[in-house]
């Protein structure tokens, strides 16, 4: 009976390796979400209702998440005259590290229409980047799908091994 | 005079380092009687005070083509897009109701202004009590015409007979400009009592909405201009409101020079004139009751 649950045990642990291993997928995964709903937010913010960046970041803020802090940030330092693509580096940082060069230069150009143009051609510029930033993340979820199912059977196949090791 | 450091502490505060460091080389007094900043590329950084002309710094500082570029981020929070209207117009208003007329190359087909070459910070003071002394509070109110030239105080009389007012009338204030209330999130940054304010849009589109929509019994407007204005405040009479509106112009003369005021004058709109003047460098108010033609 012991040696069935330490079994048991030593599965549902390589069961949960395999899970950790793909934790950073998912992480990528809810901050590209993220990203694409604040661009989308931002998109229609700006052609509706004009909304200057202070109060459109400190509103996407409020909204808490990942990028809650950096929008703050850019919220503040946008209120005293910053544009918005310097306002908006560090979360570009952020971005750029976890979700890769592609993504963070997707950003960055809605970063840089924001503020400087007319609110349509700003708001066109947040939605290209939301349409990139939408595809990476499609990729991403699939890619987690992949790995999810890759490494839940190795481990588990492992798991199994160990178990049968020990029995 | 707390009020008072605190309308210049704004305006000042949106100049870069080196000419706000400038700017506060004016005395308190100085401050607090500031009217206008001005910032020209390579020419000396100066302010008007009481009527004068004074430059700034121990040393004349001379502003540079990116000073006023960092300027004009700070006045609009880094959001030229909000502010695409006001800028196609020459002028923006800050969060903190300062005007700031902007001067260099209209370009797009007059849709953008680019190459700054100056700008000219107003800075907005409310004074409270300024229509205190006003020969008009003992008689009902009558629709009134508030004139003067540029820079004379007519949009603080305005505030200030809107915020007297609206404590036993029904007030609401068209403020295309955003310098009668300056509302921002909602709130009005001057004191403006219990009027209802609409910013932004035209003062056509403003006035006749509010009609409609919060059944004042006085409208105020500020700067009425062109014929459109005109017709707008024609339009609000008609419906039976009182009005207040300022307008540019030295006396009662230049009321009839042009066609859009002239139509008002003819339709006996405004029942009383409020001149601004200025005696020992204070303001002051000539009340004229106009006539009611037959």
């Amino acid at each position: 009976m012991i040696r069935a649950l330490g079994a048991l045990l030593v599965v549902a642990a390589a069961g949960g390796i395999g899970h950790a291993v793909t934790e950073n997928v998912r992480m990528r995964v809810a901050l590209l979400r993220e990203t694409e709903g604040f661009l989308h937010f931002a998109a229609g913010e700006l052609r509706l209702r004009d909304t200057p960046l202070p109060a459109l970041f400190a509103a996407c803020a409020h909204r808490g998440g990942m990028l809650s802090a950096g929008l703050e940030h850019a919220a503040r330092e946008t209120a005293r005259g910053k544009t918005a693509e310097d306002a908006l580096a560090p979360l570009m940082g952020k971005l750029s590290s976890l979700c890769g060069g592609e993504t963070a230069y997707a950003f960055s150009q809605a970063a840089r229409a924001m503020g400087r143009y007319d609110s349509e051609t700003a708001a066109s510029a947040c939605l290209r980047s939301c349409e990139a930033v939408g595809e990476e993340r499609k990729r991403q979820e699939t890619r987690l799908r992949e790995k999810g199912r890759l490494y839940g059977a190795v481990s588990l196949c492992l798991g199994a091994m160990a178990a049968l090791a020990v029995w | 005079m707390e009020r008072l450091d605190k309308s210049f502490h704004t305006a000042a505060g949106l100049l870069p380092e080196r000419l706000w460091r400038a700017a506060y080389t004016l005395t308190d007094e100085q401050k607090s009687a500031c009217e206008e900043l001005r910032v020209r590329v390579d020419r000396p950084l100066a302010a008007t005070v009481a009527g004068e002309t004074i430059l700034l710094g121990k040393t004349p500082v001379l502003p540079q083509r990116a000073e006023l570029d960092e300027l004009l981020a700070r006045a609009t929070e880094a959001s030229v897009h909000t502010y695409l209207e006001q800028l196609r117009q020459g002028y923006l208003t800050t969060r903190h109701g300062h005007r700031l007329g902007v001067c260099g190359e209209i370009s797009g087909g007059g849709k953008a202004l680019r190459g700054l070459s100056s700008v000219n910070i107003r800075v907005a003071r409310p004074v409270e009590g300024a229509a205190d002394g006003l020969n008009i509070w003992d008689t009902p109110f009558v629709s009134t015409l508030i004139l003067a030239p540029p820079g004379a105080g007519k949009t603080t009389l305005l505030r200030e007979i809107c915020r007297r007012l609206s404590a036993g009338m029904r007030v609401a204030v068209a403020d295309e400009r955003y310098e009668i209330a300056a509302c921002a999130d909602g709130s009005p940054r001057f004191a403006v009592g219990n009027c209802d304010v609409l910013s932004g849009g035209s003062k056509r589109e403003t006035a006749l909405r509010l009609v409609r929509a919060m059944s004042p019994q006085v409208v105020a407007v500020d700067e009425i201009t062109d014929e459109e204005d005109c017709r707008a405040l024609l339009s609000c009479a008609g419906c039976g409101v009182l009005l207040l509106a300022t307008a540019h112009g030295g006396d009662l003369r230049d009321l009839t020079r042009r066609p859009g005021y002239r139509a008002l004058m003819e339709a006996d709109v405004f029942r009383r004139v409020i001149r601004i003047g200025r005696r020992g460098g204070r303001r002051d108010y000539t009340v004229t009751p106009l006539p009611v033609r037959p």
